[in-house]
């Protein structure tokens, strides 16, 4: 399977914000599977057991029994994970100084801001999902 | 935020530089642009600055130091200021070796230039976008 064609991961405690992701994502016709957890554990037990390969990951920062900070972190300790190299983003309504600084300590590949409006979040998303589409892979082959 | 600092793109190709600017002058992107032709230069060019750049578009294969040590310099740096610049790989081939290098080197993507003006500018204008929305630490 080509990695534009792999399941889309977010990760999010919202879950108004993850029916929003949603909605914005096939609203822009992004036909990818897209799987959804509340924390980072459940993702990270997933990332660690399914044979596919992610499209891309979009995390949320503050989630409660594991946050993205220590999920990005546990996905750079594991070696079939960091093998994988999904591409990891975050999305989250805060973006502190701090925390954009931490992000890109752990080796990310975007830090989003969740917009207010819905054709904000279109736009946001038109532009990460055609980057992403573009750029080439080491499992795109 | 970084994206009124200057773009640096680090590539020895004359003609493709040449493109860069058109490119991003029909962009109307108002970004400076630094052209450097291998990476010591941009070593020595980013120690004069008090900022990080926006953004490091640089090709694979440049004189001097390649591609993926100049990545590696940024990566280790002890200020570790150089990890939170976007760095993009683009090139006009890549084997399946070197995309898998550069993502064990952490960049921020890897690009074909286009082969044509149109998927060149296509390209570009879509990394400027997605960096623009993506937020940096202001370093």
């Amino acid at each position: 399977m080509k990695l534009q064609e792999g399941p889309i991961i977010v990760i999010d405690d919202d879950l108004e914000d993850l029916d929003l992701i949603e909605e914005v994502l096939k609203s822009i016709d992004v036909s990818n599977e897209i799987i959804r957890f509340e924390n980072g554990k459940d993702s990270l037990v997933f990332l660690r057991q399914t044979q596919k390969q992610p499209f891309f990951i979009l995390c949320d920062v503050n989630m409660p029994v594991m946050n993205g900070f220590d999920l990005r972190e546990e996905i750079n300790k594991d070696d079939l994970l960091r093998f994988k190299a999904i591409p990891f983003l975050f999305l989250s309504t805060s973006a502190k100084e701090a925390e954009v600084l931490k992000a890109y300590m752990l080796t990310v590949q975007g830090y989003l801001k969740k917009p207010n409006t819905f054709s904000e979040f279109q736009n946001l998303l038109k532009d990460t999902v055609a980057y992403w589409e573009n750029c080439l892979h080491p499992n795109s082959f | 935020m970084n994206e009124g600092y200057p773009i640096y793109i680090v590539d020895d190709d004359q003609d493709d530089q040449e493109f860069v600017k058109e490119i991003f002058g029909e962009l109307k992107i108002k970004n400076q642009l630094c052209f450097f032709n291998n990476g010591k230069d941009v070593l020595s060019h980013l120690k004069t600055l008090n900022h990080t750049p926006f953004l490091i578009l640089c090709d694979v294969n440049i004189p001097l130091m390649d591609g993926f040590e100049l990545r590696k310099l940024l990566l280790d740096d002890e200020t570790l200021v150089y990890k939170s610049v976007p760095f993009i790989f683009w090139s006009n081939v890549a084997s399946n070796a070197q995309i898998k290098k550069a993502y064990d080197l952490a960049v921020h993507g890897f690009f074909v230039k286009g082969k044509n003006y149109a998927e060149l500018k296509t390209s570009l204008q879509n990394i400027f976008a997605y960096w623009k929305e993506s937020k940096q630490p202001e370093i």
